[in-house]
């Protein structure tokens, strides 16, 4: 079931330039939300904005959910100055969810900007310490610093300022030199999904993508949110994804 | 508070219409204003065989609004007939629920409504002849006065339920298409859909719609719609009208009650607000109490005649 809840905003720290980690007080929603699914943000009044904005969820805590939101314009700068005991309004859970993978399989998290939300969500609930996630950005400074991080992290960033340097991709396919996942599961800008598909159709290995589209109603009613799919027509983000099998939709 | 509304010989528990392209098929906005909740429900445009749609980018935001290019996506006459009606019947049994027609060509309308004219759950017809968003989407039969008499009177000829006609802002004359309609025989005429418009990416330096253009929507065409409603009213006081364009509250849709109409259109209000028909409903009961109507055709109207 959807819901409409009037949250709280329990903390927000500025963890990398304009990245902001949000915890939101919201038990209806919390109690519901599953790795994969989003949730849909009232701009606050004095954005001056009129559609809601959808957003990954990074995680759950107790009758909270944390969100990842990186302040690149006039919503997502209402919604990250916004500090504790201000009221926001979420609606969700809304979405598809990620597929119940084994919990013995090795997963690699492949993720780009704020797109590694749902990969840490789903990273946490599996707790699979042969599982990887690797965050990857330009520089160090759209990075939080690694100290921050759960343990497992590793960055990358394509002027080698934190972590590998490289893009996500890249230092992926470093990895498959010495090690190799039963699946992987990308998030990010869609040139880093481009080539994670890409890294999928080489080495077959199965490969998991959350899709990021501007929506309108976020319910599956406007089909506002199309992304074409390699069989032919389209699929609607909102309602048929965010989640889909890297194959089937064309970038 | 008596909020039934009476559009034509269709009776309404209440005037809140959801309109068509915002509400799915019928079912997406259960969690928060189930279709029976609306005095009727308009499901997508549907059209005879299936369309994909146009390329994404399909929408943005605007100043008070957004544009949309979806291009009338939808699953096709079969699928519609087969899947979505039989899922929307089983889910809202009590619903009042309109088709909204969408066609290239004057046969295809009428192929629609012998298919879809006898099936229980579709209490009316809503004509789209006003999607600005594809080549021949019915906008042809809105900008053209005979084409359209001669749609309304054979669908006319064919439907065994009432029959409305959505009409187009992007005309100099929207008194004239409404007064064809009517003569033609329309139970109803809903003014009005979106109006073109479009957005430019000034990083990328090109048209941010993939079609380029699109229909405005939101509150940012409220008040023109509304003159056009008022417009047709004030023409052609016996024509049941619907309004539709801009309502995001029940200020709004008071407006156009005065302005004429029996029953008011919400639809992209519902993206920013899926709570929105409670809104409105609650604002129209205290508005009536306040003003001391008792019913919608107290004061429908009433501005047209002050």
């Amino acid at each position: 079931m959807k819901i409409l809840e009037k949250g709280v905003v329990i903390s927000n720290f500025e963890k990398a330039r304009n990245l902001h980690f949000m915890e939101i007080y919201l038990p209806k929603i919390s109690a519901q939300i599953k790795p994969g699914n989003f949730v849909s943000i009232l701009p606050p009044a004095e954005s001056g904005s009129f559609l809601r904005r959808p957003f990954s969820v990074a995680g759950t805590g107790e009758k909270t959910i944390k969100l990842v939101i990186r302040d690149i314009g006039k919503v997502t700068h209402a919604i990250t100055s916004l500090g504790k005991d201000d009221a926001i309004e979420v609606l969700g859970p809304l979405g598809n969810r990620y597929p119940d993978f084994e919990p013995d399989k090795k997963i690699w998290f492949l993720g780009g900007g704020t797109g590694i939300a749902s990969l840490m969500f789903l990273m946490v609930e599996r707790n699979n310490s042969a599982d990887r996630i690797l965050w990857g950005g330009k520089c160090s400074c759209e990075l939080p610093d690694p100290a921050q991080l759960p343990s497992g992290f590793a960055l990358a960033t394509d002027d080698g300022s934190a972590g590998e340097c490289g893009n996500v991709a890249e230092v992926a396919r470093r990895w498959l030199s010495s090690d190799k996942p039963d699946y992987i599961v990308a998030c990010g800008p869609k040139g880093l999904l481009k080539t994670v598909q890409n890294l999928s159709a080489e080495t077959g290995i199965p490969v998991w993508i959350s899709c990021e589209e501007f929506m309108a109603c976020g319910m599956g009613a406007c089909a506002g949110c199309a992304v074409p799919l390699a069989a032919g027509g389209y699929a609607r983000v909102c309602a048929d994804g965010p989640i889909f099998k890297a194959e089937e939709v064309v970038l | 508070m008596n909020l039934s509304a009476k559009v034509g010989i269709l009776e309404l528990s209440n005037p809140f219409v959801a309109a068509s392209g915002t509400y799915g098929y019928g079912t997406e906005y259960a969690d928060f204003s189930p279709a029976k909740e609306w005095g009727a429900v308009i499901l997508k445009s549907v059209s005879r065989k299936p369309r994909p749609g146009n390329v994404p980018p399909r929408c943005c935001e605007t100043d008070s609004g957004m544009i949309n290019s979806i291009g009338l996506a939808n699953v096709g006459l079969d699928k519609f007939m087969a899947e979505k009606i039989p899922a929307f019947a089983k889910a809202n049994p009590d619903a009042f629920c309109i088709a909204s027609l969408a066609g290239e060509t004057l046969d295809e309308f009428l192929c629609l409504a012998e298919n879809l004219s006898g099936i229980k759950t579709i209490k009316a017809f809503e004509l789209n002849i006003s999607c600005p968003n594809v080549a021949k989407g019915g906008m042809h039969f809105g900008a053209d006065a005979c084409a359209s008499r001669q749609l309304v009177e054979e669908m006319k000829k064919i439907s065994k339920v009432p029959v409305w006609v959505k009409v187009t802002p992007s005309t100099t004359d929207p008194t004239g298409v409404a007064s064809v309609c009517a003569e033609a025989g329309a139970d109803a005429v809903v003014a009005t859909n979106t109006i073109p418009a479009m957005k430019i990416d000034i990083g990328k330096c090109r048209p941010v719609l993939g079609n380029t253009f699109g229909g405005l929507s939101g509150p940012a065409i409220f008040p023109a719609s509304l003159r056009i409603a008022y417009m047709i009213h004030r023409a052609l006081p016996e024509l049941p009208l619907v309004g539709c364009g801009g309502v995001d509250c029940g200020e709004k849709a008071v407006q156009y009650i005065l302005a004429g109409c029996s029953a008011v259109e919400i639809g992209t209000a519902t993206f920013r607000r899926p709570d929105t028909l409670a809104d409105v409903k609650k604002f129209l009961s205290e508005y009536m109490e306040r003003m001391g109507f008792n019913s919608i055709e107290d004061f429908r109207g009433l501005a047209v005649r002050k």
